[in-house]
C-alpha cells in the first residue's frame, strides 16, 4: 500500500520573459515504512516536488494523494490541518526559533495540535532521549551545535 | 501552550526596539500635541475651570467668556429666587487698554472683577484668601507671573488702564489667557475701569447651588423665564469657550490641522517600523505555517507580538509625556492632562501597532513556504 502518490504534476516557474518546466508530468509512488531518497542535480526541482508532496506548493497540474487524502482538492486549511497532523519537515538551514529551547521546540507544534502542556513535555522528553539529548533540551539553538540542532 | 510571541519579544528585544521606540515617540507626539490643544484652548476657559461656581449666567448665546456683553440685574434676583441655589456672584469683565512705562507700548488686557471675600467663587483654585484680600485696596490688581515682562511692571509697579492708575500688588499662576493679558481685580475697582457702562451691569452672575440641586435642571429652570440673560452649567459653559476657540478661529483650526499632520506622520512611521520587525521573524512564521500551523494562529502570534509592543512603547511614550509635562509646566507653557484624549491616543496608537501587525500578517500569506526548503 502506498502512502503518498503522486500523478502528472507538473510545475513551471517564470524568471522575467523565461519560462522554465521543472516538472513535467511527474509520478511517483512512495511506500509506507520504507526509506526513499530524492537525488538530482542542482535545480532539477527537488525542492519544489517536496514542497509540493507535503502540501507546501500546489502544482500546475498533476494530483498527490497522502494517506487517501487528496491534497489539493481541499482547502488551505485543510491541506495546513494535514502537515499538522502527518508531516515532518528537516530544514536544510534548521529553522528553529532562537527564543525557544530544545523541549519548547518540540512541545511548540503539540500545542498547535491541541495537546496539554503536560502531555506535550512528557511527549517532547521522550523525543529528545530517544534522539539522545536529555542533557540538552533546556539550551537555546545557539547552544546547540549543528549535529544537535 | 509555549508563548512564542514573549518568548521571542524578550530574546530578540534588540529587533523589536526600534518598533518600541517609533510606537513610543509617535505616543509621544500625540499626548503632547493633545496636552497642548487642551493647555492652549483650556485657557480660553480659565475664568470657568479655575472657578467653583456651579452655574454660569451670561448674555444669551455667548459663545466664550472675553465676547460677553452686560446683563441686566433682575438676573441676579432670578437666581436668587430659585430654591435651588445657594449664593449668587457677580463677575465684571472690563476690556482695557495697559499702558506701562516706556518701551512696552499698549498691551490688550481682560480686566476681571471679582468678588474679595474670602470664600469668593471666581477663580477659587488660582488665588489665596490673603490675595483676594489684598484686591480690596483701590486698584489693586494681580496678573499671572507669566505675563509681567509683557506687562513691564514689576510686583508693586504701577500702569494705567483706561487711563486710571493701578497697581500690581501680587502675582498668580495659572491665569493666562489665550488672546491677552488677564488682570484680576475687585468689583469696584473693575467697575472704576469700566468706561462703557459706567460699572452700573456686569457680563455673568455665577452661582452655588445647594447640596443635592442638580445644575442642569436649575439652568433649564433659569432659563425657561430668562429674558436678555442665558444659564449655563459651568462645565458646559467651558466646553462652549473651548469649542468655539478650536473650531470658530483660525488659530484653534490650524492647530487641530497640526494635529493631524502629526497623527499621520506616526501611523506611518510606528506601522512602518513595525512591519519591518516582523517581516524580520518572517522565516520563523513561515517555518511555523509549514509544520502546519493556520495564518489564523500566525495572525494570533503576531498581533500578539503587535500588541505587546504598542503596550511598552505606549508606557515608555506616556512616562516621557509626563515628564514633558512636568517641565513645560514649571516654564508656564500652557499643557494640560486631559485623561478622555488620552485614552483616545492611546487607543490610536494601539490601533496603528495592531493594523501594521495585521498587514505584515498580509504580506507573510504571500511568503512562499516552500522557500524553506531551498
Amino acid at each position: 500500500m502506498s502512502a503518498l502518490v503522486a500523478k502528472d504534476l507538473c510545475m513551471g516557474y517564470t524568471s522575467g520573459k523565461l519560462r522554465i518546466e521543472v516538472l513535467r508530468g511527474l509520478s511517483l509512488s512512495v511506500d509506507a515504512g520504507r526509506l526513499t531518497l530524492i537525488a538530482g542535480p542542482s535545480g532539477c526541482g527537488k525542492s519544489t516536488l517536496l514542497s509540493i508532496l507535503s502540501g507546501l506548493q500546489r502544482p500546475d497540474a498533476g494530483s498527490v494523494i497522502a494517506l487517501d487524502e487528496d491534497l489539493f482538492r481541499g482547502d488551505r486549511h485543510a491541506r495546513d490541518r494535514f502537515r499538522l497532523q502527518h508531516t515532518g519537515f528537516v530544514f536544510q538551514g534548521f529553522n528553529l526559533f532562537p527564543a525557544l529551547t530544545a523541549l519548547e521546540q518540540v512541545m511548540l507544534p503539540l500545542g498547535y495540535m491541541g495537546v496539554d502542556d503536560r502531555a506535550a513535555e512528557m511527549r517532547g522528553r521522550a523525543a529528545l532521549d530517544e534522539v539522545g539529548l536529555s542533557d540538552r533540551m533546556h539550551l537555546l539553538p545557539a547552544e546547540l551545535s549543528g549535529g544537535e540542532k | 501552550m509555549i508563548p512564542l510571541a514573549r518568548k521571542t519579544l524578550v530574546h530578540e528585544w534588540r529587533r523589536f526596539l526600534p518598533a518600541m521606540l517609533a510606537v513610543a515617540f509617535s505616543g509621544l507626539l500625540l499626548l503632547m500635541q493633545a496636552a497642548l490643544v487642551f493647555g492652549i484652548f483650556g485657557a480660553t476657559a480659565v475664568y470657568i475651570t479655575a472657578s467653583d461656581a456651579d452655574l454660569w449666567v451670561g448674555y444669551p448665546g455667548t459663545q466664550s467668556i472675553e465676547l460677553g456683553r452686560p446683563i441686566a440685574p433682575r438676573a441676579r434676583t432670578a437666581l436668587l429666587m430659585d430654591s435651588g441655589i445657594a449664593r449668587v456672584e457677580p463677575f465684571a469683565w472690563v476690556d482695557g487698554d495697559w499702558r506701562g512705562p516706556a518701551g512696552t507700548g499698549g498691551v490688550s488686557v481682560f480686566v476681571s472683577g471679582i468678588s474679595t471675600d474670602a470664600d469668593g467663587m471666581i477663580f477659587s483654585d488660582v488665588l489665596t484668601p490673603a490675595q483676594r484680600a489684598s484686591l480690596k485696596e483701590p486698584f489693586a490688581v494681580i496678573v499671572d507671573r507669566a505675563d509681567l515682562p509683557k506687562l513691564g511692571v514689576p510686583i508693586g509697579g504701577q500702569a494705567l488702564i483706561n487711563g486710571d492708575l493701578v497697581r500690581i500688588v501680587g502675582v498668580a499662576s495659572g491665569i493666562r489667557a489665550l488672546g491677552g493679558v488677564n488682570v484680576v481685580a475687585s468689583l469696584d475697582t473693575a467697575r472704576a475701569l469700566d468706561n462703557d457702562t459706567g460699572g452700573t451691569e456686569v457680563a455673568y452672575y455665577v452661582a452655588r447651588l445647594k447640596p443635592g440641586a442638580n445644575a442642569a435642571a436649575v439652568a433649564a429652570r433659569i432659563d425657561a423665564h430668562a429674558h436678555g440673560y442665558a444659564a449655563w452649567t459651568s462645565s458646559s459653559f467651558a466646553r462652549r469657550a473651548v469649542l468655539y476657540w478650536m473650531f470658530q478661529t483660525g488659530a484653534g483650526l490650524g492647530v487641530i490641522f497640526l494635529a493631524l499632520v502629526v497623527f499621520i506622520v506616526g501611523a506611518i512611521i510606528t506601522s512602518q517600523t513595525l512591519m519591518g520587525a516582523i517581516a524580520g521573524s518572517v522565516r520563523e512564521y513561515a517555518t511555523l505555517h509549514a509544520l502546519g500551523v493556520s495564518l489564523g494562529s500566525l495572525r494570533r502570534v503576531v498581533l500578539e507580538q503587535a500588541a505587546w509592543i504598542g503596550v511598552c512603547g505606549l508606557i515608555a511614550g506616556v512616562l516621557l509625556s509626563l515628564g514633558l509635562i512636568g517641565l513645560a509646566r514649571l516654564q508656564d507653557v500652557p499643557v494640560e492632562l486631559n485623561l478622555p484624549a488620552w485614552i483616545a491616543c492611546a487607543a490610536l496608537v494601539m490601533g496603528i501597532a495592531l493594523v501594521s501587525g495585521a498587514a505584515a500578517v498580509r504580506a507573510l500569506r504571500n511568503a512562499d513556504p516552500a522557500l524553506l526548503l531551498r
